[in-house]
């Protein structure tokens, strides 16, 4: 064909991230959106000259959407659109879901080429390509970071279709710590869960879980294990990734995207404590049981299990670090009373580890935010 | 001036000699709330074991420290109440005192007892000295005077210091009594806040754990929490195989909660125990911080 180049044949001639993260997918064998076609560039390049699209070019989409529709599929119409130091010209083309006519699928391909004439897209700097592929339906989606501090990967997950959600403020996600190693969770944070998110062909609707449902893990342990695993073949050979992924109905794995790590943000852990005396505090993390004289711990955060008066008058009273954490105890206990007494910042929260210097922010309400700067991937 | 002093002798006039938590008892007991029985040694009784002396001159001394050279000189304030609590605890008590223990610990009628601190200064709205001294549980006949001793000693510490003279309490003026007290042999316990403190709300804070709540102010058993609304009615079902409480109990330690808090007319911390479905108050102070 002309136009239109399957994924399994991309030769990565192009410079879409999300299309190089997704033959980096299929090179290796990692299970992704299947059906997936790639409209090239050369086709919104005539578009421009000619203003519509050329029989040829329609004969080729036609035949790709209807060998979709075969499958028993709908079509999902995305778009990949790439220009140098320019990250938010990728918003600028909406993507269609749920595709059953040809003339609909058509008319959006027509419209996206229009609105990027409009805007003045030059195909010589930007690369303009459509992804057709078959619209899957998915119940827990989310993304994996597969490198934090070279030894754990990091997984959220949430009840939904679509992993872009995760940027709501509506939307708490579940997260993961797993060992790089040993493929074991090492912390997990389980969030509630009111309501799902469904793509319809109308749009995005949100469905209530019901009560009994809310606090259930989105991911089993085994489905966190294989995701795990997963982006280690990948990160063998192409380095630390951020990666989107989706458990579709049938409980197959999916990754949807992939790409280099060091384009991710910070990423923060987050831990819910009980508020002994709230503030917002953060600093580095010591681990602490007994005091010695000389001890400079004011720009510390405390993170205790010995609650022998002794030590938490100390703590409260003559040494004063920024805050305390204890692991240990009820909010009643005399510890706590000294401390909420001294008014210093403290927090009770159990079964967690923290290790020394660890950069920590504790809130208000008694989240702790737990910091994994991304430089500290070189170490 | 009498040296042992029961649960109903103790009032205004004789508070100071019997200490805070020991007035608090009483005030609750003669409003009709349960409290296991028991008799106070006051602190006049052991001025002959106290090396007076000694103690003001480390007050004195700790007075006019400068709060920021306080660590530098914290090894010798260190040694020199340590020397205080070693003498407390080798100095024998008086005859005609020990014998009057004796004989209200008869009185008492129990084996076994609780002994624990009564300070002039504990239990205050802005000081509580959670923790600073120290309360003994099960204590039979043949270690009864031992562990008041002992009790007593324990006033003389760094950690009291350390509270002393960061809150600016005068540590010479710190007088100990001695309450002895019926031990209750608790099926469940723990603490009540009357003021949810940690979110600055008036709902009630309970916490409870099997056994002694001793172990929940010490910290060192895991214990449950429940959040009780002020309007009385619980919001939650409770999975009794799974609970510390059944619903009736956090009804009645919501009611007597409620009850205590009404008679000091400010948010209380109390230490609480159930015993064959009887609950009782073990300890009621304003609530700090």
């Amino acid at each position: 064909m002309l136009y239109i180049q399957p994924l399994n044949e991309y030769t990565f001639s192009l410079k879409s991230k999300k299309l190089e993260g997704l033959a980096r997918l299929t090179k290796l064998g990692i299970p992704t959106v299947s059906h997936l076609f790639i409209v090239l560039p050369s086709l919104y390049k005539e578009f421009l000259s000619t203003s519509k699209l050329s029989e040829v070019a329609i004969s080729e989409l036609q035949l790709i959407f209807n060998s979709i529709l075969k499958l028993g599929k709908t079509v999902t119409l995305r778009n990949s659109i790439y220009e140098k130091g320019n990250p938010a010209i990728s918003f600028c083309v909406h993507n269609s879901l749920n595709l059953i006519k040809i003339d609909d699928f058509l008319k959006k391909i027509i419209r996206g080429y229009k609105r990027a004439k409009l805007m003045s897209l030059d195909p010589d700097r930007v690369e303009f390509c459509y992804l057709i592929q078959a619209f899957y339906s998915s119940e827990k989606c989310g993304v994996l970071l597969s490198n934090v501090n070279n030894k754990m990967i990091f997984i959220q997950a949430i009840l939904g279709q679509t992993s872009d959600l995760l940027i709501r403020d509506d939307i708490e996600p579940d997260e993961f710590m797993v060992s790089k190693g040993t493929y074991r969770i090492i912390n997990q944070k389980i969030a509630t869960k009111q309501f799902r998110i469904k793509k319809l062909k109308s749009g995005i609707t949100k469905i209530r879980v019901k009560n009994a449902e809310q606090n259930d893990s989105v991911l089993n342990t085994q489905q966190i294990i294989n995701l795990a695993k997963y982006s280690q073949v990948v990160e063998r050979t192409f380095g630390p990734q951020e990666m989107e992924w989706a458990v579709l109905d049938d409980n197959q794995i999916i990754f949807q995207e992939t790409r280099d790590l060091s384009q991710a943000k910070n990423i923060k852990f987050i831990e819910q404590a009980e508020i002994v005396f709230p503030s917002e505090i953060q600093g580095n993390v010591l681990n602490l049981n007994i005091v010695k004289q000389k001890m400079n711990l004011s720009s510390k955060i405390i993170i205790t299990s010995n609650l022998n008066i002794s030590f938490i008058n100390k703590l409260a009273f003559l040494y004063r670090p920024r805050a305390v954490i204890l692991t240990k105890g009820s909010l009643t206990s005399h510890a706590a009373t000294i401390l909420r007494e001294a008014k210093l910042t403290t927090v009770l929260i159990k079964n967690v580890s923290f290790r020394d210097g660890e950069l920590v922010k504790i809130e208000k309400d008694g989240v702790i935010h737990k910091y994994y700067e991304k430089n500290s991937l070189e170490q | 001036m009498k040296k042992i002093l029961w649960s109903n002798e103790i009032d205004q006039k004789n508070k100071e000699l019997v200490g805070n938590k020991a007035y608090n008892l009483s005030v609750l007991a003669k409003q009709g709330i349960r409290v296991p029985n028991y008799f106070v040694i006051t602190s006049k009784s052991f001025s002959k074991s106290i090396p007076q002396k000694a103690i003001d001159i480390l007050a004195k001394e700790l007075a006019l420290t400068n709060p920021k050279n306080i660590l530098s000189k914290f090894a010798k304030f260190n040694d020199d109440i340590s020397a205080v609590h070693h003498r407390i605890l080798k100095t024998s008590f008086v005859n005609c005192l020990v014998k009057k223990i004796i004989d209200n610990y008869l009185k008492l009628g129990v084996e076994k007892v609780a002994i624990r601190s009564s300070a002039n200064c504990e239990d205050g709205h802005d000081q509580s000295f959670a923790g600073q001294f120290e309360s003994y549980l099960s204590v039979n006949r043949l270690h009864l005077l031992p562990t008041i001793r002992k009790c007593l000693a324990e006033t003389f510490t760094e950690q009291v210091l350390i509270y002393c003279f960061t809150k600016k309490i005068d540590f010479s003026t710190v007088k100990m009594a001695v309450i002895v007290q019926e031990m209750i042999s608790a099926d469940k316990g723990g603490v009540i806040f009357t003021k949810d403190v940690f979110r600055n709300s008036r709902d009630i804070v309970v916490e409870a754990a099997s056994g002694l709540g001793e172990q929940v102010v010490s910290g060192s058993t895991t214990s449950q929490k429940f959040i009780l609304p002020r309007n009385g009615k619980l919001l939650f079902n409770i999975n009794p195989q799974k609970s510390v409480l059944l619903k009736n109990e956090l009804n009645k330690l919501l009611e007597i909660a409620t009850k205590i808090e009404k008679i000091y007319n400010s948010p209380q911390d109390i230490e609480w125990a159930i015993s064959k479905n009887k609950i009782y108050i073990l300890q009621s102070r304003p609530l700090t911080g």
